[in-house]
């Protein structure tokens, strides 16, 4: 719990600062390098981050690639300028430039009500999966980074806050249902985006551009594969709740896509087939959309992020009744009775219709002393017991405080003092 | 661990939170000779820019289709397309079909009866006969 | 903050993010970002059930807010326009006894706790029983909206939760509630054909008709408590 709760994101002082203009040359020149050049050391492992000049745009040519303008602009210690006209081959993915004239992009931008601070030029970059363009300052791999952040720490404060006794695997199926790549997918395909068959130079920019045959990345929640990850997956340890816990690497509970990630550069040529991704398409739509919430942040600030993630993705419909499936739930039930010291609980018979009949109707009540927990109707005694402790626990988990206020309201200047909200001990462990 | 969980999807309803616009993109096709295009040919010179600036979230090409009438395609967000003929048309009237094609969500044509639809359980329950006392006969 | 997200943050330092002015190359657009959109949304204020007013409107809206940005977001056309059209009439609330003071008093703030509320909202004259989150396909096309604009409902017969139903007579006071619906579109039906015959007529003939519909989605329904009335 404690990963989603407490994560405070202090990414405003961060972000004012990278979109202000450096005022300094000498500040303009070293910040960047230097960060490039430690950060890669202590994460060999990093998918995201890696700022090593792509091999693949080396390949063709023996002469350093030549490098856009703005990379110019930016870092010259890379080297000499070169003109447009040394460069050799096409470039992975449409130059930032054209942006400007693409009505895809523009009627996208109009499309998703986004404010006028954001350029159309991030929403290019949003939309170039690191798959198509490994260079990690033309893909969307940072934005989707930020932006898959800013996402989860706003649905796991809601769902807490909203939902206090969810039990873990409930709030990790709940959080992909927000939040997963499925649901992503499903957004971004709502926004009408539609994707370039093959990536390349000269497709449209306002077209989403993949390679479902090139590795790619894969949002995680650390931004890379922590160690004690791969001793887990090694060992086979890590698979219970507490393991999922601790151990995984999305805020799904989920470690599978952490099997692929050791060896899953972005750009190198060692990926076999087995390492590709199971469905790229709906990876890299869920990524576009993570990117545009990263470039709202950057742009437009922290409160503009929090409603954009609430009007788009918090607001959607979720019955978070479906997703419980229980074990044994008439032996749950008398174990929280138990914990929380209320009378053990006990079936009664409200009504019944047709004991004899084909089709007989029972309706049960599980009391504990003379509040009545939970009813339901079934068609023998012992089934509508069951579905009653089932309705029960459900009542129990689904306990809702209403509307709270959450953690990240006390961000507004003249907010309230936060008021600590009511989070439940946890399950009931029979 | 006696709780397991079944994925599931959050439900989005357009509307709710945001509002996106359906139609993604529009067509317009004209032929230059053609008697049949002189209202189109006269809308894409009057109307079609006001249009299109009140409309930011539509893409529009005009492209031109020698010795055809003029067409007007809808291309919608949930894959459908949908096309009008505006042969011999004036311009008010081909501004009309394409707010027609703006407005329209794109999907099939249905006869709907019931006025309200809904996802949502419903707020007072389903009556239910073995609750309550009952009726005396 | 996790390295990695130090890292992006630094990552995204990137000059094609932060070039000046690329905007205003690109047609007309939306002025208004998602948070305007969603917390003060282009408001096209109806005042639905209009006809049963005699008074005349003194034009005095309730919500000055809701005012406000009806005149800095209508999309559609002017707020003049919208004004013309929709024009605000107060509602002609009936002195309440005293007994129904007393009972929204105590039980409005009941019916707020329960979770889920409906109300019949009544739209030119007919009732619709929504909640939030329901599509409703008016019989008829609205002149005078398009796609995203929100409209505020202003006149409901009911409101209520699972327990406790608020009958107004005949509509609830309209600082109890707020419900707001947003304008998906315009649909149509497929064309009925109607074939007039006469006796010993050999001729008969077909009439067409296509009806075009406007359709809502309710985007918001909150019910206030007595302290809004004064209670």
């Amino acid at each position: 719990m404690s990963n989603y709760t407490m994560k405070r994101l202090r990414l405003d002082r961060v972000a004012s600062q990278l979109l202000a203009a450096p005022t300094s040359p000498a500040a303009r020149l070293s910040r960047p390098s230097r960060i490039s050049r430690s950060i890669p050391q202590t994460c060999r492992h990093s998918s995201l981050y890696n700022t090593q000049p792509c091999q693949r745009r080396h390949q063709s040519t023996a002469a350093p690639q030549a490098p856009r303008e703005e990379e110019l602009v930016l870092e010259p210690e890379d080297g000499e300028p070169i003109p447009e006209t040394l460069r050799s081959g096409p470039l992975p993915s449409p130059h930032p430039s054209r942006a400007a004239s693409s009505a895809k992009l523009a009627a996208l931008h109009a499309r998703l009500s986004l404010s006028s601070k954001i350029p159309v030029e991030t929403l290019a970059r949003a939309l170039v999966d690191p798959s198509a363009d490994a260079h990690p300052k033309y893909n969307n791999a940072n934005l989707a980074y930020v932006g898959s952040t800013v996402l989860h720490y706003h649905a796991s404060e809601t769902l807490i806050a909203r939902y206090p006794r969810l039990p873990m695997a409930i709030l990790f199926t709940a959080m992909k249902g927000y939040a997963g790549n499925p649901a992503l997918h499903q957004v971004a395909r709502a926004w009408g985006v539609e994707s370039a068959a093959a990536p390349g130079e000269e497709v449209d920019p306002g077209l989403l551009q993949f390679d479902p045959m090139k590795p790619t990345v894969v949002m995680n929640k650390w931004g890379y594969v922590r160690a004690e990850t791969i001793e887990s997956q090694k060992f086979k340890s890590g698979k219970g709740l507490s393991g999922r816990v601790m151990y995984s690497s999305n805020p799904f509970g989920e470690s599978s896509a952490a099997k692929a990630l050791p060896n899953f550069e972005v750009d190198d040529g060692r990926n076999t087939k087995t390492m590709l991704l199971q469905n790229a398409p709906a990876n890299a739509h869920a990524n576009f959309v993570r990117a545009v919430i990263g470039a709202v942040h950057m742009h437009c600030g922290r409160d503009a992020a929090k409603s954009f993630v609430k009007s788009h993705f918090l607001s959607r419909t979720f019955d978070l009744s479906k997703l419980f499936e229980f074990d044994l739930p008439t032996r749950e039930l008398a174990r929280l009775c138990a914990r929380e010291n209320f009378e053990a609980p006990v079936a009664r018979l409200e009504s019944e219709t047709g004991r004899l009949s084909r089709t007989p109707v029972f309706v049960v009540g599980i009391y504990s002393g003379r509040d009545k927990l939970g009813e339901a109707p079934g068609p023998d005694l012992d089934s509508a017991r069951v579905a009653a402790s089932i309705n029960a626990l459900k009542a129990w988990y689904l306990y809702s405080p209403g509307q709270v206020s959450v953690p990240s309201d006390t961000f507004a200047e003249d907010a309230a003092p936060w008021k600590p909200a009511y989070v439940d001990i946890g399950e009931i462990i029979s | 661990m006696t709780i397991r969980a079944l994925e599931k999807i959050s439900v989005g309803q357009n509307g709710i939170g945001s509002f996106i616009l359906q139609c993604k993109r529009l067509d317009i096709h004209y032929c230059d000779h053609s008697g049949s295009s002189r209202g189109m040919n006269a809308f894409i010179k009057t109307h079609l820019s006001k249009f299109a600036q009140k409309n930011p979230a539509i893409e529009f090409a005009v492209s031109p289709r020698p010795r055809k009438h003029p067409v007007m395609i809808g291309h919608y967000i949930n894959g459908r397309q949908k096309s009008i003929c505006v042969a011999n048309m004036e311009p008010s009237q081909i501004l009309k079909k394409a707010e027609l094609l703006r407005d329209a969500s794109g999907d099939k044509v249905k006869r709907v009866n019931k006025p309200v639809t809904s996802i949502n359980e419903s707020v007072r329950g389903i009556w239910s006969p073995y609750h309550g006392n009952g009726m005396a006969v | 903050m996790s390295r990695s997200l130090l890292r992006s943050l630094f990552e995204l330092r990137a000059p094609s993010t932060s070039r000046p002015a690329a905007q205003f190359k690109l047609p007309a657009r939306s002025l208004s970002t998602t948070p305007l959109r969603r917390n003060s949304p282009t408001t096209t204020e109806s005042t639905t059930a209009a006809a049963q007013n005699a008074t005349a409107p003194s034009s005095i809206p309730t919500n000055p807010t809701e005012a406000a940005s009806l005149v800095t977001e209508s999309r559609s056309q002017t707020p003049q326009a919208a004004e013309a059209l929709y024009p605000r009439i107060p509602q002609q609330v009936n002195p309440p006894t005293s007994e129904s003071q007393a009972t929204i008093a105590q039980l409005l703030p009941l019916l707020r706790t329960q979770p889920a509320h409906y109300l019949t909202a009544h739209i030119w004259g007919r009732p619709y029983l929504v909640t939030a989150g329901d599509q409703i396909r008016l019989p008829f096309k609205m002149p005078g909206v398009v796609p995203g604009d929100v409209l505020r409902l202003d006149r409901a017969s009911t409101l209520g939760s699972r327990d406790f139903t608020l009958k107004g007579s005949p509509y609830v006071d309209e600082r109890l509630f707020e419900c707001r619906a947003t304008v998906l579109g315009t649909e149509t039906e497929p064309m009925r054909i109607k074939i007039k015959t006469k006796r010993r007529q050999r001729r008969n003939k077909q009439v067409r008709s296509k009806h075009h519909f406007t359709i809502l989605r309710i985007s918001e329904v909150n019910i206030n408590g007595p302290e809004a009335v004064g209670l």
